[in-house]
């Protein structure tokens, strides 16, 4: 039976304006289960809030009503500093565009993940070069990262996201700004990690192309789900594909 | 997240903005530099004007004058009782009389004081011949050179020649109960000795001159301590004596208490040009932390501690303060010395004795380089709080 790693109950989140005057409400009630291995696509339309549901689950918000837990723990029950080293341990997070320490080269950056768990300098670098390699990023490592275009740049957040090897990936809109080539590096790389390597990824998107990718895709409108399906186009290709391999 | 780490991170965001930091931290160098010179000038007037009235050993001797003294008088008596005292090592007495020399043939006579004194008086009194050699034995003087322009001697020819002395004893040394001054005429003296004095006309003399001509009483005697830290001790005994004491470490006291007052505003001047560096390093943290605010989401949406995040910038603001004061402490003493060495090449050309007008103490170093790291922690606590304060989310958002 899958392991339920995330659960999302009865999830309500509200915003309230600094003049205090007006409140949104962009969660409405949500309810989600994802499990281990998972390949989750959140989609919907802009302001949905799909953003805000990841934020949720890393642990970046605080819900307004209902909880979030994360392998069964409560993650309304830690404090700010409790909840940041479950995201330095658990999450790899990829976001649409990418962000930089200034001062850090390319390795540096990507290094830092494994400097706020307690690495050494020389250390984190050694590893983080490593994972350069893996995405194919390695002769980029003295680079400044502004210095790249913004596929290499997303392949160096990538980096950033897998070095502390997570077991959860977030990843937010993250070939929002790609052109089709790097956009398809970057999901072959997402696949890759969760079907070899068994990372769980919940990405959020609004490109329903990539939906035949999810194991399980989840539409929103509205603050709330509207559509919760296991992923059967995924399934249905992945056995048309076997089948023609034994035909082959 | 390890020390290690975070200072190397604190250093490399210094260095990227590498004019910035410069600047700012030159701010620092100059206002630590400035109250180093300032207050090192401080210290070596203080040095110089009570080198002027004293030195070290000065400060293991006491004086008991006698003018202060109601009922006693100070006799061989009262010797014995304070040499006996515990710590003293040495008790000298002093008279100091009215005198008319001259010299036999020449017609020519001065009046002068007669200073009469054992011979371990002259050290302790800093009394030394410029020419020949100190009054040590029976029949011995020297003469100073005032006393020589009166008579219109040649300090060169006068060492070896026999002068006259006609003493002026009164009463209040002797013991033999008259009340007018006691005339000895035509005492011969050889002279042994100059010294530099040019002000007032000095002869001096064994003290045993005096023992013989009926003068049994002493002005005041001078006392040696075996330690300084033994005179508070010593003062209190001999007070219980009923001697009254003078010490050139009160004088001394009363001399640094002015030059701390001095001290202090020189380093107000200091501190002014150090609180407008901090002012300077101030903003420039808080622009630092305006640029970064993104870099401080990213942080935070990766897992970074608050903690953490203080510890950046404060190490930040540390590393201005601590370079700051080493640089600033380097510069305040280059002055100092340029100007000391200055000094030293025009005194060798006037062929006068070398002088320290800056002297630094270490502890003052340590206590400016200390002071120079806390004004840089000072100036990154409020930026490194804003720091904390900032929401990952809206700081991701930031433009």
């Amino acid at each position: 039976m899958e392991k339920e790693i995330i659960k999302i109950d009865g999830l309500f989140k509200e915003f309230i304006s600094q003049d205090k005057s007006t409140k949104t409400e962009v969660l409405k009630g949500i309810n989600v289960s994802i499990n281990e291995g998972d390949f989750v696509v959140i989609y919907g339309p802009s302001g949905c809030g799909k953003s805000t549901l990841l934020n949720h689950i890393v642990g970046l918000e605080t819900p307004t009503k209902g909880n979030v837990y994360l392998y069964e723990k409560n993650m309304n029950t830690l404090n700010a500093a409790q909840r940041a080293k479950v995201r330095s341990s658990k999450f790899g997070i990829v976001y649409q565009q990418s962000y930089w320490a200034k001062a850090l080269n390319v390795v540096e950056n990507v290094a830092v993940p494994l400097m706020i768990v307690g690495s050494g300098y020389k250390d984190s670098l050694f590893k983080a070069q490593a994972i350069l390699g893996e995405v194919e990023m390695g002769q980029y490592a003295e680079k400044w990262p502004l210095q790249l275009s913004g596929g290499e740049q997303q392949r160096i957040g990538l980096a950033r996201a897998l070095v502390n090897n997570p077991s959860i990936i977030v990843a937010d809109e993250p070939t929002g700004n790609l052109d089709t080539h790097s956009a398809d590096y970057v999901m072959d790389l997402l696949q890759k990690l969760n079907k070899i390597y068994k990372r769980t990824v919940i990405m959020v998107t609004h490109n329903l192309a990539y939906l035949p990718l999810a194991t399980k895709t989840i539409a929103m409108l509205d603050g709330r789900i509207v559509s919760e399906k296991k992923g059967e186009l995924r399934a249905q290709l992945e056995g048309e594909l076997k089948n023609l391999e034994k035909m082959i | 997240m390890k020390l290690k780490v975070i200072v190397r991170l604190s250093l490399k965001n210094l260095w990227v903005k590498k004019s910035r930091t410069i600047i700012t931290t030159l701010g620092i160098v100059i206002g630590i530099g400035s109250i180093i010179f300032l207050v090192s000038l401080g210290y070596g007037l203080e040095r110089l004007v009570t080198s002027q009235v004293t030195n070290f050993e000065a400060f293991t001797i006491l004086d008991i004058p006698s003018a202060n003294l109601k009922t006693l008088k100070i006799d061989q008596s009262v010797i014995d009782k304070t040499s006996a005292l515990p710590h003293v090592q040495t008790v000298v007495p002093v008279d100091s009389i009215a005198g008319r020399l001259g010299r036999d043939g020449t017609g020519t006579s001065a009046e002068t004081v007669v200073v009469a004194a054992g011979k371990d008086y002259w050290p302790m009194a800093s009394i030394s011949a410029d020419k020949g050699s100190l009054p040590l034995a029976d029949g011995q003087a020297m003469i100073n050179r005032a006393a020589l322009k009166l008579l219109g001697e040649n300090e060169d020819q006068v060492i070896g020649q026999t002068m006259d002395l006609d003493l002026l004893i009164p009463a209040e040394i002797r013991s033999d109960n008259a009340d007018s001054v006691k005339t000895v005429e035509k005492v011969p003296l050889k002279i042994v000795g100059v010294e530099k004095d040019e002000q007032s006309p000095i002869i001096y003399v064994p003290i045993s001159l005096l023992n013989k001509n009926g003068a049994d009483k002493f002005i005041s005697l001078k006392l040696k301590a075996d330690t300084k830290e033994s005179i508070p001790e010593l003062r209190k005994q001999l007070e219980n004596l009923g001697l009254s004491t003078e010490y050139v470490g009160d004088t001394v006291d009363q001399i640094s208490q002015v030059f701390v007052l001095f001290r202090i505003v020189l380093a107000i001047f200091g501190l002014i040009a150090l609180l407008v560096a901090a002012l300077g390093t101030f903003n420039t943290l808080t622009i630092n932390l305006l640029e970064r605010i993104r870099e401080i989401g990213l942080f935070k949406a990766l897992g970074m501690q608050n903690a953490d995040i203080y510890k950046l910038f404060v190490t930040e603001s540390f590393l201005i303060g601590a370079f700051g004061g080493f640089f600033g402490i380097i510069l305040g003493l280059l002055m100092a010395t340029a100007i000391n060495a200055l000094l030293a090449v025009f005194a060798s050309k006037a062929g006068a004795d070398t002088i320290n007008l800056f002297v630094t103490p270490w502890t003052l170093e340590l206590v400016v380089g200390l002071f120079s790291i806390l004004v840089g922690l000072a100036t990154g606590l409020y930026p490194a709080y804003r720091a904390i304060k900032i929401n990952a989310l809206d700081a991701l958002k930031y433009e």
